[in-house]
């Protein structure tokens, strides 16, 4: 097997198109989760672009123009069905593409053979990538390709996409182009389609159709994989490897003591980067030191010179202002605290730790009514719960989408308003309001999962997943995923909180914001026997949680103001503010993610169990505390 | 004797004899993992790993209870 480092060869050199009508080729760019594809899409057209195996995170399939034609990256998919988000767009990708570049790994051939011979039985232009070469061989697989070329009848090029290794060939044969053939069609098929040499769409159409019938489905599903076991006989050899570093580490972090370990010691760093580090004295030092201080002043003067005073000068720079409420909160708080969790979230996701982690809480979380899987939203919801509620499409029914989102939406606190709630606990008491505030939340958490679960019809589904080899994650590829999520939320995220603030501005000028203020205070007051301004609070927790608990941070003296609040008072207004309605943003993708009757629910939802919460342990802790 | 995946210890090898859930058996096929075939249990965490060369997944109780194996 020699595998040729990128030399001079024709595709890195040449640059003609090859056109087909005028038109460029359209090549996807197909495989299962984890097999590299991203790397080489990176490697064939030097363009960064992620697909995300979580739905929602990236909405559009990145695409490229390159010598050769116009390469489309595709999520990652076992198979080409509706089964789920991710196999629809993928299915639609390549059922308008010329050619298909299937990436398999060597680690993992048995599984991705599955969809290779799909394509190919689809009658698809194909040529196969066997990648992950190396470590297939230090895991003591042999893999003898040009036996597995015969048996496909298609190309198959053996890569190390992570060290450029095979990226040349590649390139070679999607610009020589004519040797790409369409591969062995499977004798299965035989007995459903009487036409061998139909042409390709019509092909496509009666294998679609054949395999949304669940019999006949059935029959080409167990033949398929009964060629792929006769394929593997033939062209693998594996020598028992009994260590590597990598099936250890796996198989530990399947073991609950060391797995609990390990997840406490990532959620311990999480808080420390993103809490602590980022939320804390980088965001302090962006909002205090330099939008504050000079951004500020800057813009107000601008504007009061334009416009000295009034209701527009107050949408614009007053306190909920757009050019400077607005901007202060993307840039300064959110743009840090959002990349240096999807920084954390990358190396996580790339490091093949998120499965185990879901196959680790499966147990506590099939009693919520949820599997696994919802590990996923519900940490990206400690980052950003607006992104959280988008990533529920990965649950697998409806009920568990309804409970997930509810969860996020009354109880998960997110970074940024996780760190000022680290700073105002550890004024309340430390260690014992610690314990009262985690107690708390936990037990509401639970209520709400056991609850949802037991009114909700219908049945939750159970996890059922394949766990990727624990990887060393690649730097760059980390560094351009951080930076694609970011640019993403950004994008999706800013028109909403200019909608927000415009919305609180006008509330604002129109005098309705102190009158809703009023009409809150006995709630406050009677309820939670908390002062009669935290009313103030609550009204700014309705655009942000963070808003309200930044408000709360003043009335506890955290800013060097004076502390109205005692450290009961405290605990109290801060398990009010957790469980409070979650920010505009996702109030706004609560409603398009689960329709307005739902979305109101958890919104009401999330009003009366923050305030009965706070009144009874506004009333306990006046007992014992 | 047959048994269900979910009785299997930690450690333990055994051979798929029925997936009683239809979807569970089609999902199970495009992962590589069929009836026949010897799998090893490599976790038990009430949720169920197995292990077929180096395919691991992970299958919640519920699911686990309705595959029948038997041990080797």
């Amino acid at each position: 097997m020699s595998l040729l480092s990128c030399g001079g060869c024709k595709g890195c050199s040449a640059n003609q198109k090859i056109k087909t009508d005028g038109k460029l080729l359209n090549i996807a760019l197909v495989g299962n989760p984890n097999v590299g594809k991203s790397v080489i899409f990176n490697a064939l057209t030097g363009y960064y672009v992620e697909v995300s195996n979580y739905p929602g995170t990236t909405v559009d399939t990145p695409t490229a123009d390159t010598s050769f034609g116009k390469l489309i990256d595709t999520p990652g998919i076992y198979g080409i069905g509706n089964h789920n988000d991710e196999e629809i767009i993928a299915k639609n990708i390549v059922l308008n593409s010329d050619i298909i570049v299937n990436v398999v790994s060597a680690l993992s051939l048995e599984r991705d053979l599955f969809l290779t011979l799909q394509l190919i039985d689809m009658g698809f232009p194909l040529i196969v990538v066997l990648n992950q070469y190396d470590e297939a061989i230090s895991n003591g697989i042999k893999i003898n390709s040009e036996i597995l070329e015969k048996h496909l009848g298609v190309k198959v090029i053996t890569a190390i996409a992570t060290k450029n290794q095979g990226i040349c060939q590649i390139k070679d044969f999607l610009i020589n182009n004519s040797q790409i053939t369409s591969g062995i069609v499977s004798d299965y098929l035989k007995n459903f389609i009487a036409d061998e040499n139909l042409e390709k769409v019509k092909r496509i159409e009666i294998i679609s159709e054949l395999e949304s019938d669940f019999d006949k489905k059935e029959v080409i599903y167990s033949s398929r994989r009964k060629k792929i076991n006769k394929i593997i006989e033939n062209i693998l050899s594996t020598k028992e490897n009994d260590f590597t570093i990598s099936g250890y580490l796996g198989n530990l972090l399947l073991n609950p003591v060391a797995g609990v370990i390990t997840a406490a010691f990532v959620l311990f760093a999480l808080y420390q980067v993103v809490g602590v580090m980022v939320a804390g004295n980088i965001v302090d030092f962006l909002e205090n030191k330099i939008l504050l201080k000079y951004y500020f002043p800057f813009i107000t003067n601008i504007i009061n010179s334009i416009i000295p005073s009034g209701s527009i000068n107050q949408i614009l720079v007053g306190e909920f202002g757009l050019l400077t409420m607005t901007f202060q909160y993307i840039l300064g708080l959110l743009l840090p605290l959002v990349f240096s969790f999807n920084l954390f979230m990358a190396i996580l996701e790339d490091s093949g730790y998120l499965p185990r982690l879901a196959a680790l809480t499966d147990r506590f979380l099939t009693k919520l009514g949820l599997n696994g899987r919802a590990i996923i939203p519900l940490i990206l919801g400690f980052g950003c719960i607006t992104m959280a509620t988008i990533t529920t499409r990965i649950l697998g029914s409806q009920r568990e989408r309804t409970i997930a989102t509810a969860v996020l939406g009354l109880i998960i606190p997110c970074s940024a308003q996780l760190g000022l709630i680290i700073g105002l606990i550890a004024i309340a008491g430390g260690l014992k309001a610690w314990l009262i505030y985690l107690i708390t939340i936990f037990t509401i958490l639970t209520i709400v999962g056991t609850v949802l679960n037991k009114i909700l019809p219908g049945e939750s589904t159970h996890l059922f997943i394949d766990l990727p080899p624990m990887r060393l994650p690649l730097f760059k590829n980390v560094i351009n995923k951080t930076l694609s999520k970011t640019k993403h939320f950004l994008i999706e995220a800013t028109p909403l909180f200019l909608l927000g603030s415009l919305f609180i501005s006008i509330l604002q000028v129109s005098g309705s914001l102190i009158f809703i203020q009023k009409a809150l205070a006995p709630l406050t007051v009677n309820l939670l026997h908390l002062p009669p301004e935290t009313a103030n609070v609550f009204i700014m927790g309705l655009i942000r949680r963070d808003f309200g608990a930044a408000g709360l941070a003043g009335m506890a003296g955290l800013n060097g103001g004076i502390a109205v609040l005692n450290h009961s008072q405290i605990i109290v207004s801060l398990v009010v503010i957790t469980l409070f309605v979650p920010c505009i943003a996702s109030v706004v993708i609560m409603f398009k993610e689960r329709g307005w009757k739902e979305a109101s629910l958890i919104w009401i939802g999330s009003w009366v169990s923050a305030f009965i919460t706070g009144s009874f342990l506004s009333n306990v802790l006046r007992i014992f505390m | 004797m047959n048994t269900t995946l979910n009785e299997l210890k930690k450690g333990q090898s055994a051979k798929i004899i029925e997936f009683k859930n239809p979807e569970t058996r089609l999902q199970s096929a495009r992962f590589g993992i069929e009836v026949g075939q010897v799998i090893k249990c490599i976790a038990k965490l009430g949720t169920v790993v197995i292990q077929k060369n180096q395919q691991q997944i992970a299958i919640g109780k519920g699911l686990s209870k309705e595959i029948l194996v038997k041990e080797v």
